[in-house]
């Protein structure tokens, strides 16, 4: 029986999994992927189909057979929600959707919300496709598409724009990759685990300048999913959740040719500032960053739109170390897309999953001491959108 | 289009998705004119078009010619090209240009050497063909005339 005592409950993420493919593994089917992801969550949560009455689904683009909605995921789960949504693309879209998930909650339109994002964008398309399909499906077919703009070269026109602002270098973002690269080598699931050094960036091919192969965000298979639940209805299963304390998102631009000068791009500011002050806290309660990296660039630009250094100062602060293990704000500690893996709209999520992870004190070699409060971003459109979720307290 | 027209050889450039909104910039273009919008209540100038002006909501929009004087205000060169055709004009620049009349827009930089490429370089737009479609698109060289 439902009850209709809106804003009674408490939104809490209760299982939490993340899938990367091995490389060169054996391929392996969507619906395995999503299905295998999907029960890790559930496992961690106590949970089976018949528990689950929400479900959220990221609409992959690459699925190929039966289209990915969230009924035919409800089917493949053998799941019938009584609330269920499509998650209609990645990148900020795919973590505004714990908004919404929270919102379902709260409301009492369902008890437990199982959020999946699944692709397989490498297996399907490989590289050359997804860099086809990508310039087609976000950028301005009319005025921008003609002329030979790729996504990397969309942020790479947003990085030139902000060394010749700001004076940031190359060797600046290569850190943010050093720095990447030492987190995932601490994950055992990580794509990429090796060591990177800022000769091995700057050595490496040029794609858009001024970002090299290894300024780049990789392009893997792979899936996430979460379970979201009231805290009250976990808490009597024994499981004690981590909150989604605050959540906001920015739609500043679609295309880049609209974003404003680099001394004006609020996107993330916009978003995390909502997020902080629905939770109450500011950037200094924060006790570790998940944001959004599709390029070494981005680090930089969140850097300075959370408020951890002054705007123009970001190359300096990854520079510093502030951001690796050890460092005041560590960020990315799974290694992001950078070295996590990056298999398209579920990008986002695995930072929430990483950060769910250090809240539990799970994580191992790379647990950061005393994480009690984590923020996550996620950027979508050309990368001129932005979306937050503050994770925690518990 | 105008037989007078002097088309300049950008490498290869796909076929814009051809709205209706757009409609009356393509047929410029085709005469060798650059058109920006001008909403006709507020003033405010914009590119690229669109059904209403961005700042007031006015649909009251007139299509003005641009001089085609702009300054590079940021720029990629390209390695990575999105499909076989693009690749055979690697590297190519693309470019954010800041119109003299003051929106920005997205388009190709066509004979610049990497090494000339600096924030501010005077451009002067030109004109070239898309691909197998043929439709006349505004590219930007370098304005030697004010350098």
């Amino acid at each position: 029986m439902r009850s209709t005592d809106a804003l009674a409950r408490r939104a809490v993420i209760i299982g939490v999994a993340a899938h990367v493919p091995p490389r060169g593994g054996p391929a392996e089917g969507f619906w395995t992927t999503a299905a295998r992801v999907a029960k890790l969550a559930c496992d961690e949560a106590k949970l089976t189909a018949s528990d689950i009455d929400g479900v959220m689904f990221a609409q992959s683009g690459y699925a190929g057979l039966n289209a990915p909605y969230p009924t035919t995921f409800a089917q493949v789960m053998g799941i019938a929600p009584a609330w269920m949504e499509a998650i209609p693309h990645g990148g900020q879209q795919i973590l505004s959707a714990l908004w919404r998930a929270r919102t379902a909650i709260e409301h009492g339109m369902a008890r437990r919300v199982l959020v999946v994002a699944c692709d397989n964008r490498s297996e399907r398309l490989q590289r050359d496709g997804v860099v086809a399909r990508i310039a087609q499906q976000n950028m301005d077919g009319e005025f921008e598409v003609p002329y030979g703009c790729t996504f990397p070269s969309a942020m790479a026109l947003m990085a030139r724009r902000h060394m010749i602002h700001y004076g940031t270098t190359e060797e600046q973002m290569a850190l943010v990759r050093v720095h990447s690269s030492t987190w995932a080598g601490m994950h055992p699931d990580a794509f990429l685990r090796n060591a990177v050094s800022v000769e091995d960036v700057m050595a490496s091919k040029r794609i858009a300048s001024p970002l090299k192969l290894l300024d780049m965000c990789l392009v893997t298979d792979g899936a996430a999913a979460l379970v979201i639940s009231d805290a009250d209805d976990a808490a009597a299963n024994g499981i004690d959740g981590a909150h989604i304390a605050g959540v906001g998102d920015c739609g500043e631009s679609q295309f880049v040719s609209g974003l404003p000068d680099a001394d004006e791009i609020t996107m993330l500011e916009r978003a995390a500032g909502l997020a902080m002050a629905e939770a109450e806290l500011d950037v200094g309660d924060v006790d570790v960053f998940y944001p959004y990296d599709p390029s070494t660039f981005h680090v930089i630009w969140a850097a300075e739109q959370l408020g951890l250094c002054a705007r123009g100062e970001g190359g300096q602060y990854v520079a510093s170390g502030a951001i690796a293990p050890g460092g005041s704000t560590p960020f990315n500690t799974h290694g992001g897309l950078l070295g996590f893996c990056h298999p398209g709209l579920p990008g986002g999520l695995f930072g929430v999953v990483e950060a769910v992870r250090q809240l539990r004190g799970e994580a191992a070699r790379r647990q950061v001491p005393g994480a009690g409060v984590a923020l996550v971003t996620a950027m979508g459109g050309y990368m001129t959108t932005g979306a937050a979720v503050l994770v925690g307290p518990r | 289009m105008n037989s007078e027209l002097r088309l300049v050889d950008a490498g290869h450039l796909g076929d814009p998705q051809r709205s209706h909104e757009g409609e009356a910039f393509w047929r410029g273009c085709a005469r060798g004119e650059f058109l920006i919008q001008e909403c006709t209540s507020c003033r405010a100038r914009q590119f690229p078009w669109g059904p209403v002006c961005r700042r007031c909501w006015s649909d009251q929009l007139a299509a003005i010619a641009a001089t085609g004087r702009a300054t590079l205000w940021s720029y990629t060169v390209i390695d990575r090209a999105p499909d076989q055709e693009f690749a055979a004009a690697t590297p190519y620049v693309v470019a954010l240009v800041q119109l003299a009349e003051g929106p920005r827009a997205m388009s190709r930089l066509v004979g610049a050497s990497e090494e000339s490429l600096r924030p501010g370089l005077a451009l002067q737009v030109a004109f070239a063909s898309s691909g197998p479609g043929e439709t006349v698109l505004p590219v930007f060289i370098v304005d030697e005339d004010s350098t």
